[in-house]
């Protein structure tokens, strides 16, 4: 309390004349009152003073002393981290959205020791008496600012760094002196953020979540600021996920991507497609060879497929098309989750409609040459789980009358599928007969037959994890006849595989190979499993945030006409972040 | 007497005193604080123009008061140009007369009639005065010098001349103002005596600034 006292006295009586000319901006003066010898009730103003004097001209200063702690030693020390800041900003700081860029900026305070034209101003001795029209001025030292990290005098030991100054023991004594004086609760606001903004820069998370927790409450921190105080809490664990719905509609600059990001995968997991759809939108601007630029962020890509995801999901057919128009081909050869999942949204998308020129040439742009035929194979299975069977019939025309051994065996597996789903034997039988023609008519080489092997796996999967639901007796008993066949003439390495196939489908234990120590397990086909278009939620790319950083640290006391209880102040008005 | 010994000794074992620490500078001062104020006695680039009286006194048998109008124009705040025009009104004195009526003998030196001169003048300080601490009162004036050359036009012949002066410009209102010249004079005339003629000329004036 006793503190609070103080700094209340301090704010409204001794400090007034220096607040004043600080406050003026006027550094002529505000030299010359610290030159002049005064009352002893000023001293802790005239010291706090002083180091602005010091900190805004760039001089040496002096340690505080340890004994004794005064009620403004919270004060003078933020001015000591203030100057940390300036040596961590280097040459940089002219242009940062800090009050260095006020400081550094020569015509920012008034240096000047009279204003007017050459001859026209007055010098008197500064003497007891007072004339009207006399203003006390002092000559300012000429600023040390130009030179970088001018923060150490000669001889004076390295200044210690900003997160040194930044410690938790100065967090924990402004708290204290804010409790009882809340006058001094931004101040403390502003440390902690920026004390929290350190320490996630310097890879100490947990440190950094209990700082901003001491954020209390953010909106001290000033309308610009108060919103990143909230994410970096949310970053940083202190809230919970729910509350980055908070943050939608509120701009965050250049950070703007990473939080829609953020929001987006939210949305996206809780199947906020509306919203969703919103906050995706951004990338919808931009130019295919930007949006696609490898050198790029994937963020802009990963929002997209979001964007078009909440576009189905809501039946926007023709605003999915204008995605996928604007994504592909450009995005073709990237391979990253976001451009895959788009990809195979695109499939899914276009398996409702009719398999023709326009169709195929959407499907040629979405990857790079060579790998159309798997995606027509794709098309057809999913037009066939969609009901879609003309497509799915049209998909399997198509690569059965491919040039290339490859596409006309995924066209009889795509057949064989189809069969499968009408329950036709016959035609299941013709199928898996083309796809294993006589071995002495098998004129697939070895990769071919590799991605055919592959192919026939993945169609007895499907075909088995459905097999209890769809598969009449009949059918089971022919797929039990064929297992064993495919297993026989696809490569050796797929055996184990064509095993446990085999295993569910005859419902027992999986055979181990000799290994004792493992427990067997049973494959069991226990229902159907949507095989079409995986659900899962991919997970967001990497975020990296560029965390603004407080215009000021500091906190001076209000200039002599500001209301009783005003806060102490940052800086100047546009500066003071609770200005801005 | 022990109490001295003891109080010498004492002094005399205490260690010397830490030289102490030098006193931290102020912050940003460079030299020492000053008073500041906007000069209200303005000059550079404007035209003086006054009118007043003189009195000449040369030590001549003749009583000379005159009128005289003077206009400067400041170059700066510290270097002015100057002309006057002068009238002498000029008449014996009461002694010289008394001589004359009585000896019919008539002074050597020549009757001053008229004066023109130009000059230069040099501001060489300021200052302000206040009376009684009546803020009313506060008068803002220049102490300047003040030099010319010109003729002094007598009832005999046309002088050539020179003069220095302190001189004194004081400010009464942004627009009016008045100056006091105290000259001495030196000029060279046709008599039979010293031809060389040296006199005062105090002059006030009053005027306004343009």
């Amino acid at each position: 309390m006793g503190a609070a006292l103080l700094s209340f006295a301090l704010a409204a009586s001794a400090a007034d004349p220096f607040a004043d000319a600080f406050w003026h901006k006027d550094l002529g003066l505000l030299v010359a009152l610290l030159a002049e010898p005064g009352d002893w009730r000023e001293d802790e103003a005239r010291a706090l003073f002083a180091d602005l004097v010091r900190l805004v001209n760039c001089e040496p200063l002096p340690p505080i002393p340890n004994a004794d702690p005064t009620p403004l030693r919270e004060e003078r020390q933020l001015i000591r981290l203030e100057r940390a800041r300036r040596a961590r900003l280097g040459a940089a700081a002219a242009s940062s959205a800090t009050l260095w860029r006020d400081i550094l900026s020569t015509a920012f305070f008034n240096r000047a020791l009279g204003a007017g034209p050459e001859g026209t101003v007055l010098f008197w001795p500064v003497e007891t008496e007072k004339w009207s029209n006399e203003a006390l001025r002092a000559k300012v030292r000429a600023s040390a600012c130009a030179a970088v990290g001018a923060a150490t005098a000669p001889g004076q030991a390295k200044s210690a760094t900003e997160l040194e100054l930044a410690s938790d023991v100065l967090l924990l004594n402004l708290r204290r002196a804010a409790a009882p004086d809340k006058t001094l609760r931004p101040a403390a606001a502003r440390l902690a953020y920026q004390r929290a903004v350190l320490l996630a820069r310097a890879g100490q998370t947990e440190a950094a979540k209990q700082a901003a927790a001491q954020i209390l409450p953010p909106e001290l921190l000033g309308p610009a600021l108060s919103k990143y105080a909230l994410l970096l809490r949310l970053e940083l664990g202190v809230d919970p996920p729910e509350g980055y719905a908070a943050l939608y509609g509120q701009s965050f600059g250049a950070n703007q991507a990473a939080v829609d990001e953020r929001l987006a995968y939210g949305l996206h997991r809780s199947g906020s497609w509306a919203l969703l759809e919103k906050v995706t939108a951004a990338p919808r601007a931009m130019a295919p060879a930007a949006l696609c630029d490898k050198a790029g962020s994937p963020l802009p890509r990963d929002l997209l497929y979001r964007h078009a995801l909440a576009q189905e999901k809501l039946g926007a057919t023709a605003e999915v098309d204008a995605v996928l128009a604007q994504a592909f081909p450009a995005c073709a050869s990237l391979t990253e989750p976001a451009v895959d999942a788009l990809k195979d949204l695109a499939i899914t998308h276009y398996a409702r409609r009719t398999l023709d020129a326009a169709l195929e040439q959407r499907l040629k742009e979405l990857d790079p040459p060579g790998r159309l035929a798997r995606d027509v194979q794709k098309l057809g299975a999913r037009a066939l789980h969609a009901g879609n069977l003309t497509t799915a019939g049209m998909a399997m025309g198509w690569l059965i009358t491919d040039r290339t051994a490859t596409g006309r065996a995924r066209g009889w597996v795509l057949e064989a599928e189809i069969a499968y789903a009408l329950q036709d034997g016959k035609r299941f039988d013709r199928a898996v007969q083309s796809i294993f023609p006589d071995p002495a008519f098998d004129s697939l080489r070895a990769h071919e037959r590799d991605e055919r092997d592959r192919a026939v796996e993945e169609l007895a999967q499907a075909l088995v994890t459905t097999a209890e639901d769809e598969a009449d007796a009949d059918f089971r008993k022919r797929l039990h006849a064929q297992l064993p066949v495919w297993r026989e003439r696809a490569a050796i390495k797929r055996e184990p595989s064509f095993n446990a196939l085999l295993a569910a489908l005859e419902s027992r234990p999986v055979p181990l190979g000799g290994d004792k120590r493992k427990r067997p397990t049973a494959e069991v086909a226990v229902g159907s499993i949507q095989v079409a278009p995986p659900e899962a939620v991919i997970p967001p790319p990497e975020v990296q945030f560029d965390w603004p950083e407080p215009y000021s640290l500091l906190a001076v006391p209000p200039p002599p006409g500001a209301p009783r209880g005003a806060d102490f102040r940052a800086w100047f008005g546009e500066g003071d972040d609770a200005k801005r | 007497m022990s109490a001295l010994l003891l109080a010498a000794t004492l002094l005399a074992a205490a260690p010397a005193p830490a030289a102490e620490p030098p006193p931290p500078l102020s912050p940003g001062l460079e030299g020492a604080p000053v008073r500041v104020e906007r000069r209200l006695l303005v000059k550079n680039s404007h035209f003086f123009f006054t009118l007043g009286a003189d009195y000449f006194i040369r030590g001549d048998y003749y009583v000379s008061p005159g009128v005289v109008g003077a206009a400067s124009f400041y170059l700066t705040e510290h270097d002015g140009l100057d002309i006057k025009v002068g009238a002498f009104l000029s008449f014996m004195s009461p002694a010289a007369q008394v001589v004359f009526q009585s000896v019919h003998l008539i002074p050597d030196a020549q009757r001053p009639v008229a004066l023109l001169v130009a000059g230069y003048r040099r501001s060489v300080g300021y200052g302000k005065v206040m009376l009684n601490g009546l803020m009313d009162s506060l008068l803002h004036f220049d102490l300047q010098i003040a030099g010319h050359a010109g003729i002094v036009i007598t009832d005999r012949m046309a002088s050539p001349a020179l003069s220095v002066a302190p001189a004194l410009l004081v400010r009464f209102s942004d627009r009016w103002f008045a100056q006091v010249d105290v000259e001495l004079y030196a000029s060279y005339e046709t008599r039979q005596s010293a031809p060389f003629v040296v006199g005062i000329l105090p002059t006030f004036t009053a005027g306004v600034v343009l």
